[in-house]
């Protein structure tokens, strides 16, 4: 499904100079939900990016579903979704004229379109809310309805760029269930999140970021689990670089910002 | 592109515009209300202005006939006129003395003060300026501060003097002076002015009576005019210039909040990200907002123009002006309100692209009004021609996009016959800067950059790394360098005023124009194969351009031809130049002339230019305009055609070969040509052959042997 071969993507910065904030990950994904954990900087947002078309690596190559992204953009975007926190939808439209409206680009006909509709609708219990307009709907609401057109066109490729932050407690555990229901053959979740416990409840694969590389792929039990396993991947977070992964133009790694191990 | 896709984009966000509250403000209610409140707000104002007494100026007349004061005294004629037409709105308007004449009722020291102080002021005016003393002007300024003190006092706004005659058969001569600082001085002057031309005739016929004369004897000539048209047609007329700079006005102001809210407010409101990630091609993605915004520019241009049109109206009919006001003026039939949405369509379509780019340039909304204000200045600026009385449309003008679409506008609402070929070039031009908009705009979203604005990359850091930078300069930075060679042409060539001729001419050129390329090459870190085309071409290349010079030059002469050509008198500093050049002999003229600009204009223009101006705009994009801003670089509007003609095929030969090399034998091919017909006198040429013959020769031959793909080519 996915495949990162070598990228790279960096980018100059005034004050550091130049930054990878990519540097030559190599990594092949093919179904299942895949965690992304990084301190803030390390990378996670400019990897989903490159994976979603939005950016374009410097190096290397990123394929999804066999198509480059450089060379079949929207062939891949349709294919995939995306969700990131900093995410805000059209407040002037309401929930029904939204689905319509991200429907619409995959090419859904009518009859399969308002299908697909009814069934988001009742997988996210939307339909209180639905024909309201999107500026008078709650936090938890809203990310209840950008999570149901991210699924409407049942991409094979589901990319959420931590979607938890901001929501309440329970807001964030329906929407871990929710990603956990969305599972199935051949679709890959990839999913960049700071809190532990959600790695540990949904993930098959975890990949942890350190400056642009990755410095572990396996899965999260391999790290133990409880305790062990946030106190195993704050070891990796801050553990010195090797000698390959360092490079001339890198900066004094910022300060990791701490892991929330709540859920 | 995808049609579905494009209408999918345009219904969401029309609907989004729709329940915009701002944008509906400025672009519906607004019109709506706004004119109609100004005019009744206008209608009572005129009302109450009118309604007012004023107070007749204070005038003190000296030593003046009593039958001066009663005229001075009496309404004013023009007034009672329009008192006698006016009706019932208009009763407020009173008679009213021209001005209060004075004399008898001031106080017997005063007026001999004045009659004093005014006849020194007069007596120091009146000496000739060689045979004034060196205290003349403190005497005057004296008696004129004495003067002004003296009228002040008495609140008076003028004095008129009637200066004393040794000769009793000598003409009246009066002396009439006003303090301008006055409220009333401009009226006390008009009201002088007027009574002494009254009395001025009642002494003619007075003498032509005694004479025996009547007054016929005196104009045995007498021109009655009478207007013709209706007076709602002439108004039209003379509306025609302001009309089209009002519709465009609004035009671009439609298409100004829209834009902003399209582009720059979905990347302030977070929305950009999720909708660059849904599989939409940037360009339908584009052009959807692009008719949302331009179908706001034509509905703004239609409620302003009707809310205005019916305002004036209203307020001509209420202030009395009947039929035939302003409101019938700006009326016009149905043909015309077709043509005139015609030719303002593609306007819109042009002005809509042109904001939502320069919205998509801005981070957020604030910072998109920063750069769409200067737009409106230029749109103005630009339809500010049609404003210029006797303005007409060229092929020169219709080029300009906006300039050629509201002169061909003019032309309709004056009532000429319409101007259909104009019609079409003008057309043609805003379609296609629309075009080339679209094409940068395509790219512009294309770029990573444009989602996220605050990302660099890392090879901007290539400043501080010599020879690393990408293959092509970016649209802005070629413009940019385009910049500094136009104004170092224009404002520094003064330095080299006192040199002689071929200095003047060379030294610029290459200061100027090629220097400005070549450092910004070295600046840039690019590499000159690429960006100034310094590439070795192959030798094919060049021997096809040495047969192409004689086409070349025909081209250039009967392009030249089409477009309206200088007096013969008319000479500027450049052909000034040139002549004197002539006495250095051919060979200095040939390097002057051919060598260097054909080295230096290839440098920048074909070079920094096209590459950047390709990058930013796509192919066709770029070679319109680095022709287009070659052409403009010339500043000769005589000579545009004929010089963007050669930028076109100049450009297409650099992108064929990837070298200027051979842009810069052809360019000094061709000024070579042109130099040496000139000195030989043969010049005129073509007049011996007919115009479109010259024309299909020198296209065919150009085409035949730069522009038309090799079969090798095209199999690649």
């Amino acid at each position: 499904m996915l495949l990162l071969d070598d990228v790279a993507k960096s980018f100059y910065d005034r004050g550091r100079g130049e930054v990878r904030a990519v540097d030559g990950i190599s990594v092949e994904l093919t179904g299942g939900v895949c965690a992304l954990i990084g301190a803030n900087g390390a990378g996670k947002s400019t990897l989903l990016r490159l994976i979603t078309t939005l950016l374009m690596p410097d190096r290397g190559r990123v394929l999804v579903g066999g198509r480059d992204t450089r060379t079949d953009a929207e062939a891949i975007r349709r294919r995939l979704a995306y969700l990131s926190s900093t995410t805000r939808m059209y407040q002037r439209l309401t929930g029904r004229e939204l689905l319509r409206y991200v429907g619409g680009f995959f090419d859904l006909d009518g009859a399969t379109l308002d299908r697909r509709i009814a069934e988001v609708v009742e997988t996210f219990t939307l339909a209180q809310f639905l024909d309201q307009r999107i500026e008078g709907l709650s936090t938890g609401q809203l990310q209840r309805i950008n999570l149901a057109r991210t699924l409407l066109p049942d991409p094979d490729l589901l990319v959420l760029d931590e979607p938890t932050t901001g929501l309440d407690v329970l807001a964030a555990r329906s929407l871990v269930d929710a990603v956990l229901a969305a599972r199935r053959p051949g679709r890959l979740i990839l999913i960049a999140t700071h809190v532990l416990r959600e790695v540990e409840l949904c993930a098959d694969r975890l990949l942890l970021l350190r400056r642009g590389r990755v410095v572990f792929d396996g899965a999260p039990g391999d790290l133990g689990s409880g305790t062990q396993f946030e106190a195993a991947v704050h070891e990796r977070l801050h553990e010195a670089p090797t000698s390959t992964t360092a490079s001339p133009t890198d900066t004094p790694p910022a300060a990791a910002a701490p892991l929330d191990t709540t859920p | 592109m995808n049609l579905r896709h494009v209408l999918h984009v345009f219904r969401k966000d029309g609907l989004e515009i729709l329940r915009d509250r701002r944008t509906l403000f400025v672009n519906v209610v607004l019109p709506a209300l706004l004119y109609p409140l100004i005019g009744m707000f206008m209608i009572q104002v005129i009302q109450l202005t009118q309604a007012q007494q004023l107070a007749p100026p204070r005038v003190a007349l000296i030593d003046l006939p009593a039958r001066v004061s009663e005229l001075l005294s009496m309404p004013d004629e023009d007034r009672d006129e329009a008192a006698k037409k006016t009706t019932a709105p208009t009763t407020g308007l009173r008679k009213t003395r021209a001005a209060h004449a004075l004399a008898a009722d001031l106080p017997h020291r005063t007026v001999l003060a004045l009659r004093t102080a005014g006849l020194e002021l007069q007596a120091l005016a009146r000496i000739e300026r060689h045979e004034r003393s060196s205290d003349h002007q403190e005497r005057e300024g004296r008696a004129r501060e004495q003067l002004l003190t003296l009228l002040r006092q008495d609140d008076l706004a003028g004095v008129v003097l009637n200066l004393p005659q040794h000769d009793a058969s000598a003409p009246l001569r009066w002396y009439a002076t006003y303090d301008h600082a006055h409220v009333q001085g401009d009226r006390a002057q008009q009201a002088i002015e007027n009574t002494t031309a009254r009395y001025r005739k009642e002494l003619i016929l007075a003498r032509l009576g005694n004479a025996g004369l009547s007054e016929s004897d005196l104009s045995p000539l007498e021109l009655m005019s009478q207007p013709l048209a209706p007076a709602a047609e002439s108004m039209r007329t003379r509306l025609a210039g302001i009309i089209p700079l009002i519709l465009v006005v609004f035009a671009a102001l439609g298409a100004f909040y829209p834009a902003i809210d399209l582009i720059a407010g979905e990347r302030e409101r977070g929305t950009l990200e999720s909708l660059l990630s849904w599989p939409v091609g940037r360009q339908d993605l584009f052009l959807g907002k692009l008719l949302v915004t331009s179908a706001a520019a034509a509905v703004s241009v239609l409620l302003n123009l009707t809310s205005l049109g019916v305002t004036m109206a209203l307020i001509v009919r209420q202030l009395g002006g009947g039929e035939g006001g302003f409101g019938d003026a700006i009326g016009t039939g149905l043909g015309t309100f077709a043509l005139c949405l015609g030719i303002l369509l593609p306007l819109t379509i042009t002005l809509g692209a042109l904001s939502l780019v320069l919205a998509g340039l801005a981070a957020s909304a604030k910072e998109a009004q920063n750069y769409l204000s200067p737009m409106l200045l230029v749109v103005l600026v630009a339809a500010l021609v049609a404003a210029v009385p006797d303005t007409r449309p060229s092929l020169a003008l219709d080029l300009i996009p906006i300039t050629g679409s509201v002169l061909v506008l003019k032309e309709c609402l004056q009532g000429h016959e319409v101007p259909w070929f104009h019609l079409l070039i003008s057309t043609g031009a805003a379609l296609a800067v629309a075009a080339v908009v679209v094409s940068w705009a395509t790219r512009l979203l294309e770029d990573e950059r444009f989602c996220y604005p605050g990302l660099v990359r890392a090879g901007w850091g290539r400043f501080r790394t010599w020879g690393t930078g990408p293959d092509a300069p970016n649209g802005l930075e070629a413009m940019a360098v385009f910049g500094v060679a136009v104004a170092g042409m224009t404002l520094m060539a003064d330095f080299f005023k006192l040199a002689p001729s071929p200095i003047r001419i060379a030294v610029p050129l290459l200061l100027f124009i090629a220097l400005p390329a070549v450092v910004h090459c070295w600046l840039g870190g690019y590499r000159p194969s690429i960006v100034l085309g310094l590439a070795r071409p192959p030798a094919i290349s060049l021997l096809r351009v040495i047969a192409a010079v004689p086409f070349a030059i025909l081209l250039s002469l009967a392009i030249g031809n089409l477009q309206p050509q200088p007096a013969a008198n008319d000479s500027n500093e450049l052909q000034n130049l040139i002549t004197d050049l002539r006495s250095y002999g051919v060979i200095v003229e040939l390097v002057c002339l051919a060598l260097i600009p054909g080295i230096s204009e290839e440098l920048l223009c074909r070079g920094t230019l096209l590459k950047g101006m390709v990058r930013g705009t796509g192919i066709a994009g770029g070679v319109l305009l680095s022709s287009f801003l070659f052409a403009c670089l010339h500043m000769d509007p005589y000579r545009f055609l004929p010089q963007m003609t050669l930028g076109v095929v100049l450009a297409l030969l650099a992108l064929r070969y990837r070298s200027v090399i051979p842009c810069m034998l052809l360019h000094a091919g061709h000024n070579a040509g042109i130099l040496l017909l000139d000195r030989s006198g043969s010049a005129d040429l073509l007049t011996d052959l007919p115009p479109l013959a010259a024309l299909g020769i020198g296209i065919l031959g150009v085409w035949l042997l730069l522009i038309m793909p090799s079969r090798r080519e095209r199999s690649a």
